[in-house]
């Protein structure tokens, strides 16, 4: 009854990116109130097909949300999500599923904790009807535990996750993911959880599916040195919307909004930039039911003049700059 | 060495087994914290930190004791050997010469108390005399130390966000005018920007005050902008001690480069460095030799067996490690940004 003929990972239509958002809007009714909280404000965005994207920002500026509404988790208010050049359908929700799916930040309440690895690694196939064969079924999580760094498999495959470390359940995570053999990833601070050298471990296996398999990765996370080292593009997001956009060297390495260049200079790093001026943003991330009129976010800006007021500024590519890195500020 | 605020030798703390036997987490641990200065403790979870800075205050859960070493403050009121404290003794020097920020302020602040009251409480137990317009004006001081409004000071912890709970926090520690101000992942819950933003008033306080501080944390990133030596654990030991400038550009001990690798910077190489295999190891049962070796990129035969001291690699810099001071190049941090970034 499969409408689309999935295709396996490595050789997906080129013409189409893996997922397009148009003008993505997830508002959420307050309760009491007549306001709105609008998560996701206007967002479009498009994630190709093996390609590593970083969504970048604060907590509550929406990043999770996009990432949720990408995969179908949250419907949005307006818009639509193209995946693999179709629009998303109920209907097609267990198709979505197959192809492309989730990483979430904590390791601890994302196993069922009275589920053995074997079976977990293996439930995904039996929910898609996939190796339908007890022995198939036992090869393909078998692989997919090695691939993420579990090995042997069977020294974990009668373990429950209580008996694991934290870096361990995350890579029975990527694995139950991985089984599939999908085209992407959301990974919602995948690391973050996770003990420093827990860290790199699984960074560096996420990073080899990418390189082997072609997998594509949207990347959620707070900090951008993680971002500077994994993603090819990387978006920022303020308050709901997109606030720049472009290649990591465009983004990262020359910083156009004024807002992205308060974030980098205030993430913590062994070795201070010495080409950015630390300018810590005074109050807090407004509230999203509130969004402030005009630039969104003039009231915090450093660079603010009278017109940020007035104008909501859209997407453009500031000048000098290349055609593929968009930033969303009338003064640059 | 007047200026020495805190000393502390040769520290161990250990819980007994079931069988019986001693089963060390923190061993060998000796590091001095001077006046004014800004130490920071780094490392992964279950290496010892926390255990440490909590022998400090006497607040070590009751199955943990000192086995070993000492811990002299030389405090306002003349040395005090920390040591030999009892509960009762500890308990006059918390607050007033050592307090403590922990990472979960929700769950440090008592949540059915205004925090005025939190604060008055402090203040008095360790000041019988002060009346209440005394009082009053330490607070709205304090509250002006960690730039929150005075307004606020009859509210409840749930009505201030995570960022000015924190605050509150700070204020609290500083209510009794320590000396030294323990920092226990004080950002750790926090957002970015808030991180920035408390990280800045911390060292605002350090001047302004000329306190002491020990930041603990696990994110090596969080200690540059703010510390001026760290000190690196690992499983119970300080793996390596330094001026932060040394440590962080020429590191000199293997777990040090690998474990400043993990952490990208931008405008260094757009590569992960490799990370350190496997996981720490159980303090019941550590391995012979040095006790990084089976997961150490460097080892050799002779690091299986015997001690390892810590050796002195320059000025103040210290590692415990047989083949330190590492000649230059064989162990360049991982990810250093090219000097020369285009502004």
């Amino acid at each position: 009854m499969t409408a689309v003929a999935p295709q396996p990972a490595g050789e997906a239509t080129a013409e189409h990116p893996l997922f397009e958002a148009r003008g993505l809007h997830v508002h959420f009714p307050v309760r009491g109130k007549k306001s709105v909280v609008k998560a996701l404000d206007g967002v479009d965005l498009v994630w190709n097909h093996g390609e590593v994207l970083g969504i970048v920002g604060e907590s509550g500026c929406g990043k999770s949300t996009l990432g949720r509404t990408l995969l179908g988790l949250q419907r949005p208010t307006e818009g639509e999500v193209l995946f693999d050049g179709k629009p998303l359908r109920r209907g097609a929700m267990r198709d979505l599923r197959k192809r492309v799916q989730m990483v979430f930040q904590d390791p601890y309440q994302s196993l069922n904790p009275r589920q053995t690895v074997g079976r977990l690694v293996q439930e995904p196939l039996v929910i898609h009807g996939v190796a339908r064969r007890g022995i198939e079924r036992i090869q393909r999580g078998v692989d997919a535990l090695e691939a993420a760094g579990l090995a042997p498999a069977e020294r974990f495959w009668e373990r429950y996750p209580h008996e694991l470390s934290g870096g361990q359940r995350q890579r029975v995570v990527i694995a139950s993911a991985m089984v599939l053999d999908p085209h992407g990833l959301v990974c919602d601070e995948p690391v973050s959880a996770l003990d420093v050298s827990v860290r790199a471990q699984v960074l560096q296996v996420l990073t080899e599916l990418k390189r082997e398999r072609g997998l594509g990765l949207l990347f959620i996370t707070h900090d951008v040195g993680l971002a500077w080292a994994l993603c090819d593009r990387v978006a920022v997001m303020y308050l709901g919307r997109i606030v720049e956009t472009g290649t990591t060297e465009q983004v990262i390495g020359d910083p156009k909004h004024p807002y992205t260049k308060s974030l980098l200079s205030v993430v913590p790093t062994p070795f201070p930039r010495k080409d950015l001026k630390r300018t810590i943003l005074e109050g807090e991330l407004p509230d999203a039911s509130s969004v402030p009129p005009g630039c969104r976010f003039h009231p915090r800006c450093p660079m603010m003049i009278e017109d940020c007021k007035a104008v909501d500024p859209e997407l453009r590519t500031p000048a000098g700059a290349p055609a593929s890195h968009l930033a969303a500020c009338i003064r640059v | 060495m007047a200026d020495v605020l805190l000393d502390v030798k040769d520290l161990a703390i250990a819980y007994r087994d079931a069988k019986g036997e001693e089963v060390r987490l923190v061993d060998g641990v000796s590091f001095q914290l001077r006046r004014g200065e800004a130490l920071g403790l780094a490392g992964e979870s279950g290496c010892g930190k926390t255990t440490t800075a909590l022998s400090l205050l006497g607040l070590l859960p009751g199955n943990l004791y000192r086995a070993s070493g000492s811990i002299e403050l030389d405090s306002k009121q003349g040395i005090m050997h920390l040591h030999r404290r009892t509960e009762r003794g500890f308990r006059e020097l918390r607050w007033a010469n050592v307090s403590i920020v922990f990472q979960g302020s929700m769950n440090a602040l008592d949540p059915c108390m205004r925090i005025s009251d939190q604060m008055a409480e402090a203040i008095r137990l360790h000041d019988r005399e002060i009346d209440r317009q005394g009082v009053r004006e330490r607070i709205a001081e304090l509250f002006g130390y960690v730039g929150l409004s005075v307004n606020r000071a009859n509210q409840y912890p749930h009505e201030f966000s995570g960022g000015m709970r924190q605050r509150a926090m700070i204020a609290l520690a500083l209510a009794c005018k320590p000396e030294i101000v323990i920092g226990d992942e004080p950002t750790t819950a926090l957002d970015v920007m808030m991180q920035a933003q408390i990280l800045e008033l911390l060292e605002e306080l350090r001047r302004d005050l000329g306190l002491a501080m020990l930041l603990i944390t696990h994110d090596l990133s969080v200690l540059a902008e703010t510390c001026d030596r760290v000190a690196i654990m690992y499983a119970g030991q300080i793996a390596e001690e330094g001026p932060i400038d040394a440590l962080f550009h020429s590191p000199q001990h293997p777990y040090t480069q690998r474990l400043l690798g993990a952490f990208p910077t931008v405008g260094g190489p757009r590569t992960l460095a490799p990370p350190i295999p496997g996981a720490p190891p159980d303090p019941a049962d550590p391995p012979s030799g040095c006790l990084f070796h089976p997961r150490c990129h460097k080892a050799r035969e002779q690091c299986t067996d015997g001690r390892v001291d810590m050796r002195s690699v320059g000025q103040e810099h210290g590692a415990r490690c047989l083949f330190a001071p590492w000649p230059p190049g064989e162990l360049e941090p991982l990810n250093v940004p090219a000097e020369a970034t285009s502004g």
